[in-house]
């Protein structure tokens, strides 16, 4: 077992104009595997499970799931991506329209606790797993996952 | 325009044989409205915001529960579509795409969900 501590900040000096956003929040959360580090993958590939599968859509496992756009388009691995075309849809492992709750362009990152699949079984319902989709051409994202212990 | 700064880190000295040591910020132009708000959930899985009431936000989610027990599933649909589950004390920040609704559906008790929606465009 291993202990992962993530901190957010959300700062802003004009969000409200009489009161400045000052929010800081941590946590210490015990995970073991499986897990990665901090890894990169273009949208298409197929890491075992399907071209954009990163978590397997039957895993029954919990997860603590970080992604980032790079912004980067998986073609060539230098040019710039698409600052409104070329976003990245996040969803469950079937990637069914109605889990498709995280869009992140170019930059931006998100940081979760993924809930399991139901019951392990591809029944339509309540199936786990993240898979990554582009909104138009493949582009590379950073990610990292590790399960809750 | 506003501009909204988080800062992500992810640190871990015990893993993979290596640190973990990544640190993360964004700068986000907010124009539009602005959700600050803490949910009373409950076991009957209820609704805390609403698609078609946005366009692409910025949410932050944090079960402010100390109890254990009191976990916290995010649904895209009443009931159904479990994405998060959130512990005692967990957070989760995401870029919300606004093309489903987002649902808490507690597992025991009543645990208080913060919820804070930041809107990127003026509407």
């Amino acid at each position: 077992m291993a202990t992962l501590t993530p901190t957010l900040t959300l700062n802003s000096s004009d969000v409200f104009t009489d009161q400045p956003l000052s929010l800081s929040v941590t946590d210490s959360l015990t995970v073991q595997a499986p897990m990665t580090d901090i890894s990169r993958m273009n949208t298409d590939d197929n890491l075992g499970y399907g071209a954009g599968v990163i978590i397997d859509e039957l895993d029954t496992n919990e997860y603590f799931f970080y992604a980032k756009h790079t912004g980067i388009l998986s073609s060539d691995g230098t040019t710039a991506a698409n600052a409104t075309a070329d976003y990245v849809l996040i969803g469950n492992g079937d990637a069914d329209a109605a889990s498709q709750l995280i869009k992140l362009y170019p930059g931006e990152f998100c940081f979760m606790t993924l809930a399991p699949a139901g019951d392990g079984s591809d029944d339509g319902d309540e199936v786990g797993g993240i898979k990554v989709a582009a909104g138009s051409a493949a582009v590379q994202i950073n990610y990292g996952y590790w399960k809750r212990s | 325009m506003a501009t909204l700064t988080p800062t992500l880190t992810l640190a871990s000295s015990d893993m993979n044989g290596d640190v973990l040591n990544l640190s993360t910020t964004d700068s986000l132009s907010i124009l539009g409205q602005v959700t600050t708000k803490q949910v009373v959930t409950s076991t009957t899985s209820t609704i805390f915001a609403t698609a078609a009431n946005y366009t692409k936000s910025y949410v932050y989610l944090k079960n402010l529960s100390a109890t254990a027990a009191e976990i916290i599933e995010v649904e895209t649909a009443s009931g159904t579509g479990k994405m998060f589950t959130l512990g005692a004390g967990e957070f989760t920040f995401f870029p919300w795409s606004s093309l489903v609704d987002l649902f808490a559906d507690a597992a025991v008790g009543t645990p208080t969900l913060e919820v804070r929606i930041y809107q990127e465009a003026a509407a």
